[in-house]
């Protein structure tokens, strides 16, 4: 093999290895929330800091749910799935106000989809985080609960009747909150109770390959075999 | 006299509280990305950024009320969001959260189906508004409110949607996955580039209303009609 055509070989493998060991997360899923349960995610204010405050939804929320990638329900990544989404977490600490945004650490998020309709039952996706953030803009209607886990203190955790998540090694969610009523904002260390709506994004890594990647990998496979014969076969070129 | 008086309180009091109420936002339209490409940019050189799409990406679009488009309340459109935004200043630490100011926010959704000239599902304009995260995170939020208490500007238009009622608030937040490289702030002021993924949804008070198209054998009609006014004028 001449030196040129190794150096593709060595070149193609180290491309093979990092697209495998590439640890950047994917949002396999989304969901939109219905109007029927208008406003019914709800942070409520019990008092004060030490006092357990928590992000919940009064009811079972009718949701637009949507897997983003291959999976064993049998309906397409993009497909919008109904499901009943229930929430509950506890405030983690006093809140923090600071210029121009105030955030609260949250603690034991559990989100649940649970399929309606043709996945009647079904666990569509289950989230346990250790922790979240619950942040947005002093004085807006707008807010955000959000979090990644960093293998310690953070854990995102994910289940699911459809997506095998053993693989995993990095997730992240993320839910925007709007319509947040009264405006959103806080002071000594808690921020004041509201109901909003809300959208929201799972992401992890290290799940089944998509069959189109599985495909580009082939090709890589099979365009370093090429290189391999062709540098063995083929005289030297000086 | 007395009953006057009690009744024009009430009436005072029946104002106050349908101001109150009216005041009070409500889902109106929702997004969500139809697949899982990161394709929200954001972008940053000589401390002058910008975050959008490169091209039109696929989304599920639903009105939350009712619309001129003939979509049920819910229902899912299949749609096409283009976005385009500019940096308004350099990326700051606020208490832990990393804040990047953006302006000119230009978010638009037609419907994927429809002929090209169909319409806008929704136009989203924001004069000023913010991108916040976390330091080393991979997950943000851009959200925009114009109310009493905000000074942005946020201007919602549809073809099939009535804004002309005087709305007291307008907001819209949209949530971002999958951020790659993780949050930080670059070298130049504003955050470090990356891609992620994004859904979306967009409130106000009051609701907007349904905005009907006319039909063309309708429009004909409205310009006899217009035709004939003229004709007798003249006579």
């Amino acid at each position: 093999m001449n030196s040129f055509s190794r150096r593709i070989g060595i070149g193609c493998f180290v491309l093979l290895l990092g697209s495998a060991g590439h640890a950047q997360t994917v949002t396999f899923a989304n969901f939109t929330q219905d109007t029927g349960a208008d406003k019914s995610f709800q942070f409520t204010n019990a008092g004060g800091f030490v006092t357990q405050h928590t992000v919940t939804a009064a009811t079972i929320i009718p949701v637009n749910f949507t897997f983003l990638v291959n999976n064993t329900s049998g309906f397409a990544p993009g497909s919008v799935l109904a499901a009943n989404l229930s929430i509950t977490s506890v405030t983690n600490g006093p809140a923090t106000v600071g210029l121009v945004t105030a955030s609260q650490k949250l603690s034991g998020v559990q989100m649940s989809f649970i399929g309606t309709g043709a996945l009647a039952g079904q666990n569509l996706l289950t989230i346990f985080a250790s922790t979240g953030t619950l942040s947005g803009p002093r004085g807006s209607s707008t807010a955000g609960v959000s979090e990644t886990d960093n293998g310690a203190t953070q854990v995102v955790q994910y289940s699911s009747d459809f997506l095998d998540f053993s693989k995993s090694t990095q997730r992240n969610y993320s839910l925007s909150l709007n319509n947040v009523n009264p405006n959103f904002d806080g002071g000594a260390g808690v921020i004041n109770s509201f109901t909003s709506n809300a959208t929201g994004q799972f992401a992890a890594n290290g799940l089944v390959p998509e069959p189109a990647s599985l495909a580009l990998m082939g090709l890589g496979i099979l365009g370093l075999a090429v290189v391999r014969r062709r540098g063995s076969s083929l005289p030297q070129e000086y | 006299m007395k009953i006057g008086i009690r009744a024009a309180l009430t009436g005072v009091l029946m104002l106050i509280s349908g101001v109150a109420h009216a005041q009070v936002p409500s889902l109106f339209a929702t997004f969500s990305q139809g697949n899982s490409t990161p394709s929200f940019q954001f972008q940053s050189a000589g401390g002058s950024g910008n975050f959008g799409l490169a091209s039109a990406i696929p989304v599920n679009f639903q009105y939350q009320t009712a619309n001129g488009f003939g979509a049920a309340v819910g229902q899912n459109i299949a749609a096409k969001l283009t976005m385009s935004s500019n940096t308004a200043g350099a990326a700051f630490n606020d208490s832990g959260l990393l804040v990047q100011p953006l302006q000119n926010v230009e978010m638009r959704f037609t419907s994927a189906s429809g002929a090209p000239d169909s319409g806008d599902l929704l136009r989203v304009f924001l004069t000023t508004g913010n991108f916040i995260g976390q330091p080393g995170g991979q997950t943000g939020v851009l959200t925009g409110t114009q109310s009493a208490t905000s000074s942005s500007v946020v201007n919602f238009e549809s073809s099939y949607l009535d804004f002309s009622v005087p709305l007291v608030n307008k907001n819209f937040a949209v949530s971002f996955t999958s951020v790659d490289p993780t949050l930080g702030i670059g070298g130049d002021g504003n955050l470090s580039p990356f891609m992620a993924t994004g859904t979306g949804n967009f409130g106000s008070a009051p609701k907007p209303g349904t905005k009907a198209i006319p039909e063309p054998s309708t429009l004909a009609l409205a310009g006899l009609g217009m035709l004939a006014l003229t004709a007798r004028k003249r006579r």
